[in-house]
């Protein structure tokens, strides 16, 4: 087995919530709560989950957007979490991140030059003006954009062109890890197939890893090599895409495939619906998360914490009934 | 043969900015029959919300304005009813419920109070009845401990719990056309499904009819019985669901529907997405003439850059707007 370029060991990120007379913590939100996975170099390991199950916080907790609260993060031979500063950015030319927001996520006041030169600057990729000019037009026609883009600022591009934009950006130092947070969320069907043909172009082209988040599980069905489902700041199974996707084994993951509508009027599909709504992340339920839900629950259930296991090659499952 | 609920014919809303015009709905035409579920399908800033907003007459007025067109409902044209007369058919004979529910919530005022105060003034209830009613209305659309969820305010609701508040003030008075204006998009796939089944367990029981806007289409496939497809503020196509999923016709829907990853057929086959190539034209200044999908399209010819296609029926109930038909 190849060396995973990723490996992320018992991840938790708890988030305080203060009040009272002194801002003491009187609350903890368990975002993500102890996770751990590995990501083979060329593969695209695709995160899913509803809003809140901390698959966001997960991505940036990787890169250290987000400080984690304990766990470790591996990425090669080393250990992200215990970097400083200097060695963490140096590190941040082998991690990028692709945003949701293509209109949030780049600087209003910035051309398409500067937007991309930026990064070359910083980890000083160009040895001129020319040299670096050169490169972002590169970079520019790698998207599917061209140098007449250059002196734009991002209010003249639509959606699909400002997420071809902050890939470039992303490209710009050569990365070895992208982790692509719902990079196709905010856009429109039709854009949203070229942005996931690009995606997967610039995978083959340049050998890139992909963490792909996303609540959209035909999106990721169609990109992932592997997928893993979050409930409430836990992974409750993770497998092949394809194995995911015909043999779910987690009721939640059953239940989370049976709500995608399916374009297809003549198919019509058992489907299983969930009761009530997911639980606050602050006060999560024992044992099992998702046992106040669960339609095969047992007793025992709202006791014993689910650790995954492995019920088929690479298949591995955080449910007692079901393994 | 159906009943007409509504009938829609040359609808034109544009909007003028100091930016120039903006024409967000372009002469379009198509049909509601009673208790019929009608899907319009489309990108964003396709026309389908200010087509709901205008059968409502809620398109803010200026910069907003229905230029042509009328929306002929149960012998009457909405268009032309006074403020007063079109008062009693909103909320009352046709109501809406939209995409972010949090918006259209009062966050001042209690559930309770916000079910209640259509009911007051459509079906003359006092207040005490009508407070009863709307605990009756959050029932049926299965929220639990409705009596104390109605003293409850919009912000001590989930997203899906929002949303069927809004259902049950949508429905509060029993309209016979419901617009659903991307009631799902802001909520999670599971919530999702939720929403859409109780939409469906209602639509039967009070036997209304449903306009429900989306840009999905495995919405649109699961719910609606007849589709409307519009681009760039125009109707391309018109059609059953069943014969659209089949056959589409216009080279925009085909390239709608071929660009989407479909979940269903995972295990069969793996391939590129297909795509549309390019962008949505805007809708701000001079109207130019000729098909507005052909700067995008595989099929365009020359011709095609100088007429508008009109929207004609190439089969029993399938219309479309395109020269190769």
């Amino acid at each position: 087995m190849a060396e995973a370029l990723l490996r992320v060991r018992h991840l938790k990120k708890y988030f305080p919530i203060r009040g009272g007379l002194f801002s003491r913590e009187v609350a903890r939100v368990h975002a993500v709560d102890d996770v751990s996975f590995d990501i083979q170099p060329g593969e695209t390991l695709g995160l899913v989950g509803e809003s809140g199950c901390g698959k966001s916080t997960t991505g940036r907790t990787i890169l250290r957007l987000v400080e984690p609260t304990a766990g470790e993060v591996w990425f090669e031979d080393r250990n992200v979490t215990t970097l400083d500063k200097r060695a963490l950015r140096q590190i941040r030319k082998e991690m990028q991140i692709i945003f949701q927001d293509p209109y949030a996520s780049l600087n209003p006041r910035m051309t398409v030059r500067s937007i991309i030169g930026e990064a070359l600057v910083i980890h000083k990729l160009a040895r001129n003006r020319r040299e670096r000019e050169e490169r972002v037009v590169q970079l520019l026609e790698t998207v599917g954009l061209a140098a007449e883009h250059l002196r734009r600022y991002p209010h003249e591009f639509s959606g699909g062109q400002r997420q071809r934009i902050g890939i470039a950006r992303a490209l710009a130092v050569s990365p070895k890890l992208i982790v692509a947070d719902e990079p196709v969320s905010a856009l429109d069907v039709s854009i949203q197939a070229q942005i996931i043909n690009l995606l997967e172009e610039l995978q083959q082209k340049f050998g890139l890893t992909y963490l792909f988040i996303a609540h959209d599980l035909s999106v990721v069905e169609h990109i992932s090599t592997r997928v893993a489902v979050m409930y409430l700041g836990k992974i409750v199974e993770i497998a092949p895409a394809k194995e995911l996707y015909t043999n779910p084994k987690h009721p939640y993951t059953e239940a989370l495939l049976s709500a995608v509508p399916i374009p297809d009027p003549t198919m019509k599909r058992r489907r299983i619906l969930l009761e009530g709504d997911v639980p606050s992340p602050i006060r999560p339920p024992s044992g099992c998360r998702f046992h106040t839900r669960c339609p095969i629950r047992v007793p025992s259930c709202s006791e014993n914490d689910q650790v995954l296991k492995e019920v088929a090659p690479g298949h591995w499952v955080a449910c007692q009934v079901r393994s | 043969m159906a009943e007409r609920l509504l009938d829609v014919k040359d609808l034109t809303t544009h909007f003028f900015t100091d930016d120039g015009v903006v024409r967000a709905v372009d002469g379009i035409s198509f049909h509601i029959d009673k208790g019929e579920t009608l899907g319009v399908v489309g990108e964003s800033g396709c026309g389908k919300t200010v087509t709901a907003l205008s059968i409502m007459r809620l398109i803010p007025q200026p910069p907003g304005r229905i230029v042509r067109g009328r929306i002929d409902y149960s012998g009457r044209d909405l268009l032309e009813l006074p403020p007063k007369e079109m008062r009693k058919i909103r909320g009352k004979e046709i109501s809406m419920i939209f995409q972010e529910p949090m918006t259209s919530l009062n966050p001042v005022f209690t559930v309770g109070e916000q079910i209640a105060e259509a009911l007051r003034l459509h079906e003359g209830l006092g207040r005490r009845d009508a407070l009863d009613r709307a605990i009756e209305m959050l029932r049926l659309v299965h929220i639990p401990n409705a009596e104390r969820r109605v003293r409850e305010y919009p912000h001590q609701l989930s997203g899906g719990m929002r949303q069927r508040v809004m259902i049950a003030m949508a429905l509060s008075c029993s309209p016979k056309l419901l617009i659903a204006d991307e009631p799902t998009t802001a909520l999670d796939v599971t919530i999702q499904a939720q929403i859409l089944e109780l939409l469906n367990e209602l639509k039967a029981r009070f036997g209304m009819a449903v306009m429900l806007i989306t840009h999905d289409m495995g919405v649109i496939a699961e719910t609606a019985q007849r589709v409307i497809v519009m681009y760039a503020a125009q109707v391309v196509e018109e059609a059953s669901v069943q014969e659209l999923f089949k056959e589409p016709l216009h080279p925009y829907t085909q390239g709608l529907l071929r660009s989407i990853p479909r979940i269903d057929l995972a295990a069969t086959r793996k391939q590129r997405l297909q795509t549309i190539p390019g962008t949505v034209p805007t809708l701000r200044g001079e109207a130019r003439p000729g098909c507005r999908f052909a700067p995008r399209c595989e099929f365009a010819r020359p011709a095609h850059f100088d007429n508008d296609p009109a929207l004609k029926e190439v089969r029993p109930g399938h219309k479309v707007a395109c020269f190769l038909y």
